[in-house]
C-alpha cells in the first residue's frame, strides 16, 4: 500500500479535528476533535514507520505513549466539563466567557 | 621674579571683596585699592628686577591633558613689563576714581571687586607664559566686562548691551580658542615661546590658519569691524568701567596678544592683508561715526575702535613697537578723556553734549585734563599722541614703500590713506566735542560743579603720561629698547607724515571752530554732513544689517525650536493617549472564548506558511 493513502487519510482525519475544535460549541465534543487530531497524528506515525522500516519502530512506540496520553488527557478533560457543567448548568464554550477582558461593565462578546 | 605676582594681588582683594560683600562700601574700596596697589608694586618690582631683554618663564606645574600638556606658566618681559604698568596704573586711578563715582551705589561692592578680578585677568594675560593660562585670563576678562557693562542691570539698556558685548566678543573667542589648539597642535606644546620657536617649522596652511583664528578672537575682543558693534552700546555701563575697558583691559588685551604671538602673524602675508584691510575700514568708518554721536561717551567709544584700528594697522604693517607704543599712550589718553568724561556726566547729570556747554569756566580742572586728552588723541604736535601716531604712520609709510619684508606694499597704503584720512576726522571729531562741550552758553539745567577731590586727582595724574609720553619715550630710545628690538628699531615721526597730518589736523578741527562760530549753540556738523548724518549717526545701519541677518533668524530659529520642543513633548504626551486608547480597543479581541483565539492563531500559522512557501519557493 502506498504511503500517501493513509497520509492522506490522516489529513481528513486532522482537518476534521481541526474544524471541530474551533467551530463545535459543546465542550464534549471539542475534546473528542482533539482526540481525532490525535489519532490523526498516530497513522501518520505508524504509516511513516512501516514506509521508513523503521528498525527500532519508533514510531509506533511513540502511538503508544500517544494513546496513554490522550487517555490521561481525556480523563482530566471530561473531568473538568463535568464541573463545569456543574457548576454553569452549560457547556457551550463560548458561554465560559467568564476569564475574558470585561469592556464598559459587561463580557464583551 | 615671578610673574604670578602681578595678577596675584587684584585677585586676592576680588576673593576677599567677594567674601565681605556685606561689610560696606568702605572695606571694599579698601580692598580694591589695596589690591591695585599691590599690583602697582609687583609692576614696579618687574620692571626694576627684571633683565628685561632676556625673558624669565616661571612654571608653576604640568597639566597632563593626553595631548601637549599645559604649562602653568608666567613669562616676564619688556613687553610684557611695560604693558602691566599700563594696566596697573589706570586701573590703579579707576579704582579711585570709582571710589567717588559710585559713592552711595548700593552694589558698589560687588562693581569694586569684579573691577579686581577684571584688572588681575587682564594682568594674567599680559604675563601669560602658555598659551592655555592667556586663554583663561582672556575668558574672565569677557566675563567681567559682561558684568560691568551690565552694573546697572535695572535699565534694559545696560542688560542689552551686556548681552551683546558677550556674544559678540564669544562669536571671536571660538575661533581664537580654535586658534589655540591649531597652534598649540603644531608646535606640540602650548608655551608661548615653544610655539614661536616652532613657527618657522610650520606649514604655511597652519600658519594662515592659526593666524586668522586668532585674528577672529583680536577683532572680537578689540572691537575691530565687523564685530565692533558691542563697543559703543557698552557705554551702558560706569564710566569708569568705560575707561577701564577701553584703555588697559578688554580691548588692549587684542593688540597685546598680537603683539605677543607676532611671529605667528608675520609669517603670513594673507593674515597680514586681513588685519590691514580691517584696520583700514575700522579707523575710517568709526572715526566718520564719531562725528554724529550727541552722547560724549559715544563719540570716545568710537573713537577707541578708531584708536584701536591705527594699532591693528600698525601690526599689519609690521610694525610690533608702533602698535605698543600707540596702546600705551592711547591708554593714557583714552583713560583720562573718559574719567574726564565722567566727571562731566557726573557735574551736568547727562550723557548728551546737546545738554552741555560752557563746562569750562566751572570745571578748569575738568576742561584743561580734557583738552589734553582730546588734543594728544587727535595728534595735536608736543602731546604723546603726535608721537605714537606717527610711529604708526610712519610704519605704514614704510610698508607702503616695500621696505618691510613679508608685508605687501598695497597693505602699506591701505593703512596710510586710510589713517591720514582719520587723522583729520579725528581732529574733527575731538574739536567737536571740546566746544560742544566746554565752550559756548550751558543748555543743561542746574549748576555743573568741579569734579570732587578722588575724582579730580586721577585726572591730573594720567594728564602727564597722556601728554609727556611722547617727548620723553623717544628722547632715550628707551621703549624700542624695552620691546626688545633695539634701539635701531626707530619710532621717530617722518618728515612727510608729520607735516601731512598736522596740516590735516589742523584743517579737520579749523573746519569745525569754523561752523561752531557761526551758532555756537547748536551741533557744528549736524548741517555739514547733511544727508550724510543719520548714517554716521547710526554707525552707518551695521547695527541695522546685523539685526535683520544675525538676530532675526536667530529670533525665528529659537521660536521654531520652542514649537518643536513643545509640539514634541505634547507629541510624546499624546504617545501615552494613543497607546491607552489601542489598549482599549485590542482588548474586545480578548473576549474570553478560546476558540476565537485558536481561530485566530491558525490563520496567522496559515500565512507565515503563505509566506514562507513564497519566499522559499519564489
Amino acid at each position: 500500500m502506498h504511503v500517501v493513502y493513509p497520509a492522506v487519510v490522516s489529513a481528513l482525519l486532522f482537518g476534521i479535528g481541526v474544524y471541530g475544535v474551533l467551530a463545535r460549541r459543546n465542550a464534549i465534543l471539542v475534546l473528542m476533535a482533539v482526540e481525532l487530531m490525535l489519532n490523526a497524528a498516530n497513522l501518520d506515525l505508524v504509516a511513516f514507520d512501516v514506509w521508513l522500516r523503521d528498525a527500532l519502530h519508533s514510531g509506533q512506540a511513540m502511538t503508544l505513549f500517544v494513546v496513554t496520553l490522550a487517555a490521561a488527557e481525556i480523563g482530566l478533560g471530561l473531568a473538568i466539563v463535568l464541573l463545569v457543567f456543574r457548576s454553569r448548568a452549560t457547556i457551550a464554550v463560548d458561554e465560559l466567557s467568564e476569564l475574558g477582558e470585561v469592556h464598559d461593565g459587561e463580557a464583551v462578546r | 621674579m615671578n610673574g604670578f605676582w602681578l595678577p596675584a594681588g587684584p585677585l586676592l582683594a576680588a576673593a576677599v571683596g567677594f567674601a565681605v560683600l556685606r561689610r560696606g562700601p568702605r572695606m571694599a574700596a579698601l580692598l580694591a585699592v589695596l589690591g591695585a596697589l599691590l599690583a602697582a608694586v609687583a609692576a614696579v618690582a618687574a620692571c626694576a628686577s627684571t633683565p628685561w631683554w632676556t625673558p624669565t618663564t616661571v612654571d608653576l606645574a604640568t597639566v597632563p591633558t593626553g595631548g601637549p600638556d599645559v604649562h602653568v606658566a608666567a613669562t616676564l618681559d619688556g613687553l610684557a613689563a611695560v604693558v602691566s604698568v599700563m594696566v596697573v596704573v589706570v586701573a590703579l586711578l579707576v579704582q579711585l576714581y570709582s571710589v567717588e563715582y559710585l559713592r552711595g551705589d548700593p552694589r558698589y561692592p560687588t562693581y569694586a571687586a569684579f573691577v579686581s578680578l577684571f584688572t588681575a585677568a587682564m594682568l594674567l594675560v599680559v604675563v601669560a607664559g602658555d598659551l592655555v593660562v592667556l586663554l583663561v585670563g582672556w575668558e574672565v576678562m569677557g566675563l567681567c566686562s559682561y558684568v560691568l557693562i551690565g552694573h546697572h542691570r535695572e535699565l534694559p539698556d545696560a542688560r542689552a548691551a551686556a548681552l551683546k558685548a558677550f556674544l559678540t566678543t564669544r562669536l571671536g573667542d571660538a575661533g581664537f580658542v580654535v586658534g589655540v589648539i591649531v597652534l598649540g597642535w603644531a608646535a606640540g606644546s602650548f608655551r608661548i615661546a615653544a610655539v614661536l620657536a616652532a613657527v618657522p617649522s610650520m606649514s604655511s596652511t597652519t600658519l594662515l590658519a592659526a593666524g586668522l583664528l586668532l585674528t577672529a578672537g583680536v577683532v572680537g575682543k578689540s572691537a575691530q569691524f565687523p564685530l565692533h558693534v558691542w563697543l559703543p552700546d557698552a557705554m551702558a555701563g560706569p564710566t569708569p568701567v568705560s575707561a577701564l575697558i577701553h584703555a588697559a583691559t578688554m580691548v588692549a588685551a587684542g593688540v597685546f596678544v598680537v603683539a605677543r604671538l607676532y611671529p605667528v602673524f608675520v609669517a603670513s602675508q594673507a593674515v597680514l592683508a586681513v588685519l590691514g584691510v580691517v584696520a583700514a575700514i575700522t579707523m575710517v568708518g568709526a572715526a566718520l561715526a564719531a562725528l554724529a554721536q550727541d552722547d560724549v561717551k559715544r563719540v570716545l567709544a568710537y573713537s577707541t575702535v578708531s584708536q584701536l584700528a591705527y594699532m591693528i594697522g600698525a601690526l599689519a604693517c609690521g610694525s610690533r613697537d608702533a602698535a605698543v607704543y600707540h596702546l600705551l599712550v592711547h591708554a593714557a589718553f583714552k583713560a583720562l578723556g573718559f574719567l574726564a568724561a565722567g566727571a562731566v556726566i557726573h557735574a551736568v547729570g547727562s550723557n548728551l553734549m546737546s545738554r552741555m556747554g560752557g563746562l569750562a569756566r566751572p570745571m578748569p580742572v575738568t576742561t584743561t585734563t580734557m583738552t589734553i586728552a582730546l588734543a594728544s588723541g587727535a595728534g595735536v604736535v608736543p602731546l604723546a599722541g603726535f608721537f605714537s601716531k606717527e610711529s604708526v604712520l610712519s610704519a605704514a609709510d614704510r610698508a607702503a614703500g616695500g621696505d618691510v619684508a613679508g608685508v605687501p606694499s598695497w597693505v602699506g597704503w591701505l593703512v596710510l590713506v586710510s589713517a591720514v584720512v582719520t587723522v583729520a576726522v579725528t581732529a574733527a571729531y575731538s574739536a567737536r566735542l571740546l566746544l560742544m562741550t566746554f565752550a559756548g552758553r550751558y543748555r543743561g539745567d542746574g549748576a555743573p560743579h568741579e569734579a570732587p577731590a578722588l575724582m579730580r586727582w586721577p585726572l591730573v595724574v594720567l594728564a602727564v603720561p597722556a601728554a609727556a609720553l611722547g617727548v620723553v619715550g623717544l628722547a632715550s630710545g628707551w621703549l624700542p629698547t624695552w620691546l626688545g628690538l633695539g634701539p635701531a628699531a626707530s619710532l621717530g615721526p617722518g618728515a612727510v607724515t608729520t607735516t601731512v597730518s598736522l596740516l590735516l589736523v589742523l584743517a579737520g578741527a579749523g573746519a569745525v571752530w569754523l561752523r561752531w562760530r557761526t551758532a555756537p549753540d547748536a551741533d557744528p556738523l549736524r548741517a555739514a554732513l547733511g544727508p550724510a548724518w543719520p548714517w554716521c549717526a547710526s554707525g552707518f545701519g551695521v547695527d541695522a544689517v546685523y539685526d535683520r541677518v544675525v538676530v532675526a533668524p536667530v529670533k525665528a530659529l529659537a521660536r521654531g525650536v520652542v514649537m518643536v520642543d513643545d509640539d514634541l513633548v505634547a507629541g510624546v504626551q499624546g504617545t501615552g493617549a494613543a497607546t491607552t486608547r489601542a489598549a482599549l480597543d485590542l482588548r474586545r479581541f480578548q473576549a474570553g472564548n478560546p476558540q476565537t483565539y485558536l481561530t485566530g492563531a491558525l490563520a496567522g500559522v496559515s500565512v507565515l506558511l503563505v509566506v514562507a512557501v513564497l519566499v522559499v519557493w519564489v
